[in-house]
């Protein structure tokens, strides 16, 4: 069909007209003051298109138009990503950061000013700019289809559901008591002084629950507590069964206080299957002996010191992480540690890093104490600036499908009475039981057409969920994808929702002083400026020390980080 | 000290444009080397590389690197990274 006259219209009535068939009559559309706007064309029907720019009628004009048949593809594909983030830095020069690809681009000057022009008026339609940069735009969903941008985000909702699905593997976070010798001041638990521990039937009726998952492919264990060294011989009673069902018991993993991990416990965990022991110091002995202590006030860095000397000495063949939890009261002191622990062991399989120290605002400690999230990010980057440290995980956004034990559903936190929690910060609070394990009814023998459905296994084990709502509250009732205020911020593609047991506190119990969001949300462009700046270092020592010219594409745009990506 | 030399010259390569010509403009590494020795940046060839290294995540301690550990579904989110105990 050969196109017809372009009919351009002023009136500020954002639409389609059909001038051949109707006239100039309008046959859709959307009404909007006039302000500069850009003509596009349904050349096959002489359809004519008036988008405006910059305001927030386009993108749903456009999304509008994408199902009309009249456009061409080149019209819908050029709209400026609401997760661009296009920015100058005095130390790093000009940089495009869009959160959906989660590519860093440098550009140039020219090619910023291009740039900026898209941000302004919302799109690159008819954009004079070269093919292969608006190919690497597009590549990188800097600019998008109208509608892309929610599609890529229904498939990142559904990767995350998928994860969260995933029954091939049980995550178990056992507590074999809540019983602690530590009384730590900033302690979310309020259990310490509990001193039961699993009893012989619960371990039974927890081999009973795990041999449900049969058909799992892989099961992990977390020690946890309380302090699990106190309850350390149901841990071997435990493991042992374990070892003796039919199931890969891929390796635990432990969090301890370190205080009572001893020469014959150390000896037995690598029987265990224990690979990995966290254990926690706040700082040097000074510091730390005033924060993590015993009941009556006692100090124990040194005896944890030895034990960890012992256990990096020994034939372990695990990791050792040291934690140090971070606040206001100790955190001038965590580079000075880090530093000696680290000499101390080194070549060992050994880490440090620092932990946020959360409190609710009725904690005791003091919600003042704390580190929120900007000053969090504060104290990483100077960290990084005074001493090369990085925060743990670089300071790249790595996004990914979000999951802990808290949103998956194989995943329980197991008390020392059988009771099933989702997360680990709700251990000894009854009303986020969600379960225990002593409901579980006898499963009946699966025969029939029905044995192999997922459905009819599920609800087999299902028994001994007593607190279905609150288990889907974290999972599905969670989900960021389906938060309006998620679902408007340009974080959402990295940060996947952040920490789960927050944002339903938050969300869902209205409590107040809470933060689940990601670091990136009010630090990125200094995050991205700390990831160039070592790119940079990187590509100059590699210049200087490779022989030649050094190498410039002469192209104006690059994409950098990550650095595997392609910039064609 | 050599290595917080080689930083230094990294840096001074970041920030002033004419000195990182000149160095460039040396297409031998050995004759580079001698022109930054000259400007009072006492650091070898093998210090250079391992900052490169470094920042490559060979070299140092996994956690300065960024080390993640696959995401073990009994745990808290990234790893133990949620627990304060």
């Amino acid at each position: 069909m050969a196109p017809s006259a372009v009919c351009r219209v002023r009136t500020g009535v954002v639409g389609c007209y059909n001038k051949r068939a109707q006239g100039s009559k309008l046959l859709h559309g959307l009404k909007h003051p006039p302000h500069r706007s850009i003509a596009t064309r349904g050349h096959r029907a002489g359809c004519s298109i008036i988008v405006h720019s910059a305001c927030p009628v386009q993108a749903a004009s456009v999304r509008y138009f994408r199902s009309h048949p009249f456009l061409s593809q080149r019209e819908i594909t050029m709209l400026w990503s609401r997760y661009n983030h296009l920015f100058r830095s005095e130390r790093c020069g000009r940089l495009l950061y869009n959160a959906l690809s989660n590519t860093l681009l440098e550009v140039d000057e020219a090619h910023h000013r291009v740039l900026e022009e898209f941000r302004d008026r919302g799109n690159a339609f008819d954009a004079d700019a070269e093919a292969g940069f608006l190919a690497v735009l597009r590549e990188n969903k800097v600019l998008v289809d109208a509608g892309e941008e929610e599609r890529l985000l229904l498939v990142r909702q559904y990767q995350r559901q998928a994860y969260s699905f995933d029954t091939s593997l049980l995550g178990l976070a056992i507590c074999p008591t809540l019983r602690c010798n530590f009384r730590c001041p900033y302690c979310f638990e309020q259990s310490q002084r509990d001193g039961k521990l699993m009893s012989p039937e619960t371990v039974v009726r927890l081999l009973s629950f795990i041999r449900g998952y049969k058909d799992i492919r892989h099961l992990t264990i977390t020690w946890y507590g309380g302090e699990p060294a106190l309850a350390f011989p149901v841990i071997c009673d435990i493991t042992e069964k374990i070892q003796a069902l039919d199931l890969d018991f891929r390796g635990a993993g432990m969090i301890t206080n370190g205080y009572l991990l001893d020469g014959g416990k150390i000896a037995r965990l690598n029987e265990l299957k224990i690979r990995s022991i966290q254990i926690t110091l706040d700082g040097p002995q000074e510091v730390h002996d005033t924060r993590r202590v015993l009941p009556g006030g006692e100090p124990t860095f040194q005896r944890i010191l030895n034990n960890v000397t012992a256990l990096m000495d020994s034939p372990y063949d695990g990791t050792c992480t040291i934690r140090v939890n971070v606040d206001k009261q100790n955190l001038e002191r965590y580079v000075e540690l880090r530093a000696t622990l680290l000499e101390r062991f080194k070549g060992k399989k050994f880490y440090v890093y620092p932990g946020q120290v959360h409190t609710d605002l009725t904690h005791a400690y003091g919600h003042s104490c704390g580190l929120d999230l900007k000053e969090w990010a504060e104290f990483n980057l100077n960290m990084h600036r005074q001493t090369d440290v990085l925060q743990r995980g670089d300071f790249f956004p790595k996004p990914g499908p979000g999951g802990c034990v808290a949103t998956m559903h194989h995943g329980f936190v197991v008390g020392p009475e059988g009771e099933l929690y989702k997360c680990w910060e709700d251990v000894g609070k009854s009303a986020m039981v969600i379960g225990n394990i002593y409901e579980e009814k006898p499963a009946p023998e699966l025969k029939g057409p029905h044995s192999d459905l997922f459905w009819w296994r599920e609800s087999v084990r299902e028994t001994c969920i007593t607190n279905p709502e609150l288990r889907a509250l974290y999972s599905t009732g969670i989900d960021p994808y389906n938060d309006p205020v998620c679902r408007a911020c340009g974080m959402l593609p990295i940060c996947d929702g952040g920490c789960p047991n927050k944002r339903l506190r938050t969300r869902h119990f209205g409590e107040e002083g809470l933060e689940f969001c990601s670091i990136y949300r009010y630090n990125l462009i200094p995050y991205l400026e700390t990831c160039y700046d070592r790119l940079r270092t990187k590509e100059i020592c590699a210049a200087v020390l490779t022989p030649g010219e050094e190498q410039h594409d002469g192209k104006g745009y690059r994409v950098v980080l990550p650095e595997t990506a392609s910039t064609e | 000290m050599s290595r917080q030399a080689a930083l230094a010259f990294v840096e001074r390569m970041k920030t002033d444009e004419e000195f990182h010509g000149r160095v460039m403009a040396e297409k031998n590494v050995a004759r580079r080397l001698t022109l930054v020795k000259k400007e009072k940046f006492d650091f070898s060839a093998e210090d250079l590389k391992a900052v490169q290294d470094e920042l490559s995540g060979r070299g140092r301690d996994g956690e300065t690197e960024g080390q993640f550990r696959e995401i073990d579904v009994s745990s808290c989110c990234n790893g133990f990274d949620g627990c304060q105990k």
